[in-house]
């Protein structure tokens, strides 16, 4: 009995020891952080040019939670792999991360509202970025689009990009039909049509993957737009290119009404679009040859046939311009109409289902929440524009934040170090990912590559939780 | 497609920014072959040697403040920025694919500049608040024709960005 007590007594002692520990732990870090602190949800362009500028223009210690294993976002797992030079910013992001060691962490692997609650985090810090893109894919939504090979443009995009545990496609199909007329279109059209060339070995894509790609047998490409020529979101550079392809035949196969009508639009178009629409005018045609890329309009997809396998085999379309039904063969279905917003719990939702904003960078929150919550980029206006548009409104939101803090000097925000450790949440941080980095670049160079990027990080993670 | 090779070569070897020649060994990492100069940065960071290679560039900053700085014959707008922390973004290192270092030059300047190529002409497309007298930063070398040029980083406005307003669509 008495030995019993004794035990107990001695766990009590070591619960209030270990209490004593954190208390002292706690007590220390609010010393460390009498700066104000922000935490940035997300490490994509974004986040990081945010950060960049509030590194800049304010005394924030500032947090990066960072969704995948990984950072940098839609740098790293949406520019095309034959677009190297977009990743270039990558360079910026490093120097502010190795300029700015004592006031920037970054937590990768580290889920907002799994691993810690976006209300922790609104207590833990005194203003709370979010910066986490749009990465839901809007559904087809038309009878049989669940059907095998039918995948939207982000998941094909990811998966080249080496996205961790990416399904992977069947890219036997000859026939290929891509719905959409934006820039992701464009990428998976190009990456599909230069893939055999093997002009892509040299990128980054991983390599399991690449030799899935580089074995594709797709001979015909339709990109299906649903209104006409003059209403593609294309941007004129990724136009272009798919019009350089060697070997392929690419052109749109528009009407007499829909061609006169994009003429006759040419003077009074601003040089954006003028500039775009002549593009769109010099490749026009039908075309021919062994390897076809067609862009074709005024097409909306109706059902989505399937094999008694369950693949997709034809794409079947209303053409709204003459009314009649059309059925494209189609052993490859990609669609990219668009993303959905996922909104964090916690964080206010308005009627379309998006970020709930007060104005053009602060969350409509309620009086009671500790933190100022801000939102930039893809989540907060939707997933349009190209880099730069997301580097300015990121710069903005920036001053913002930085001219709404000039006078807090001090804070008390505890950071969320505890939650994690008590949580034993596994991350990796800026220093384990430039060992990912470097280990990524040494393989890769064995083989002639940018970088060989790893799909798993397990043993990244588990270095962490010893 | 040999474009996109040579560029991506020509993207490994532009790894050694000065920005990040404190920590130089770190981002050895990347092969360093045919360094151009010009691209990289490095030569922005060397002073005049002489008055005869001076060349005077006026920034005026988005707050409308100027800076005016000493360049010097051959230096690359955009780096020079870099160099005296002027805030002109170059996500993509001077390798056209981005256009945020979008300025706007002095009219007066404007002529004496090479036309821009079309792949700058593309980039400038995707600039928010176009101007006629808008160029890339990064495709503006500095020549003794240019002393006394001034550049224009673009303001931002609000108005850009309130609330359900979105940016139009690529």
């Amino acid at each position: 009995m008495a030995k019993h007590d004794k035990l107990i007594l001695k766990m009590f002692a070591k619960v209030l020891m270990r209490r004593i520990g954190n208390i002292q732990f706690t007590y220390k870090t609010r010393k460390l952080s009498s700066k104000p602190r922000l935490a940035i949800v997300g490490s994509g362009p974004a986040g990081m040019f945010a950060c960049n500028g509030l590194l800049r223009k304010s005394n924030f210690l500032v947090d990066v939670f960072e969704y995948s294993p990984v950072p940098f976002g839609l740098v790293r797992y949406g520019v095309a792999p034959d677009h190297q030079e977009v990743k270039n910013v990558i360079n910026t992001f490093d120097a502010m991360f190795e300029k700015n060691r004592e006031r920037l962490r970054l937590y990768c692997n580290v889920k907002i509202g799994q691993d810690i609650t976006f209300d922790e985090l609104t207590r833990g810090y005194d203003a709370v970025l979010l910066a986490y893109g749009s990465y839901k894919a809007r559904k087809l939504g038309v009878p049989g689009c669940d059907s095998k090979n039918v995948i939207s443009g982000s998941d094909f995009v990811g998966w080249y990009n080496g996205v961790p545990n990416a399904p992977t496609p069947d890219l036997s199909a000859s026939n290929v039909v891509i719905v959409g007329n934006g820039n992701v279109a464009l990428d998976c059209a190009r990456v599909l049509s230069t893939a055999s060339s093997g002009s892509l070995r040299i990128s980054d894509i991983p390599d399991e993957r690449l030799s899935v790609l580089e074995k594709t047998a797709t001979k015909d490409i339709k990109i299906l737009g649903r209104r006409g020529p003059e209403n593609v979101s294309f941007t004129i550079k990724e136009l272009r290119e798919q019009f350089k392809i060697q070997e392929w035949d690419s052109k749109l196969e528009i009407s007499e009404t829909d061609l006169k009508n994009l003429i006759e639009s040419l003077p009074k178009l601003e040089r954006k679009k003028k500039r775009l629409t002549e593009v769109l005018v010099k490749n026009t045609g039908t075309t021919s040859g062994l390897r076809q890329c067609h862009f074709l309009f005024h097409r909306v997809p109706k059902e989505v046939v399937a094999d008694s396998n369950g693949m997709v085999r034809e794409l079947v379309v209303e053409n709204t311009e003459t009314s009649k039904t059309e059925t494209f063969p189609c052993e490859l279905l990609i669609y990219s109409i668009g993303y959905e917003t996922l909104v964090l719990d916690g964080v206010p939702q308005n009627e379309n289902k998006m970020i709930d904003m007060k104005d053009h960078c602060r969350v409509n929150m309620n009086a009671e929440c500790p933190a100022h919550v801000y939102a930039t980029g893809w989540c907060a206006h939707g997933p349009r524009g190209v880099i730069v548009d997301t580097q300015q409104q990121s710069s903005f939101v920036a001053d913002q934040i930085a001219s709404d803090f000039i006078h807090t000097r001090h804070s008390i925000a505890p950071g969320v170090d505890l939650v994690l450790n008590e949580r034993k949440v596994p991350f990796i941080s800026w220093d384990a990912w430039k060992m990912i980095d470097q280990q990524e670049r040494d393989q890769g160079k064995l083989s002639g590559k940018i970088r060989e990027k790893f799909t798993t990080f397990e043993k990244f993670l588990s270095k962490r939780l010893e | 497609m040999l474009r996109a090779a040579f560029q991506a070569s020509k993207i490994a070897s532009l790894a050694s920014r000065p920005p990040l020649k404190m920590n130089l060994k770190k981002f050895q990492i990347r092969p360093i072959s045919t360094t151009s100069i010009l691209k990289t940065g490095d030569f922005e960071y060397e002073d005049p040697k002489s008055e005869d290679e001076v060349v005077n560039i006026t920034y005026v900053l988005r707050d409308g403040t100027e800076r005016k700085i000493r360049g010097k014959v051959g230096d690359n707008v955009m780096f020079l920025a870099h160099r005296y922390d002027i805030e002109m973004e170059g996500a993509c290192e001077a390798s056209l694919a981005c256009s945020t270092c979008h300025v706007y030059v002095d009219p007066a300047f404007s002529d004496k500049l090479p036309e821009p190529l079309e792949e700058e002409d593309d980039m400038l497309d995707m600039a928010p608040a176009l101007k006629d007298n808008s160029r890339l930063g990064c495709q503006i070398v500095l020549t003794k024709e240019l002393d006394g040029i001034t550049v224009t980083l673009p303001t931002m406005t609000r108005n850009f960005y309130v609330d359900g307003h979105v940016p139009k669509p690529h």
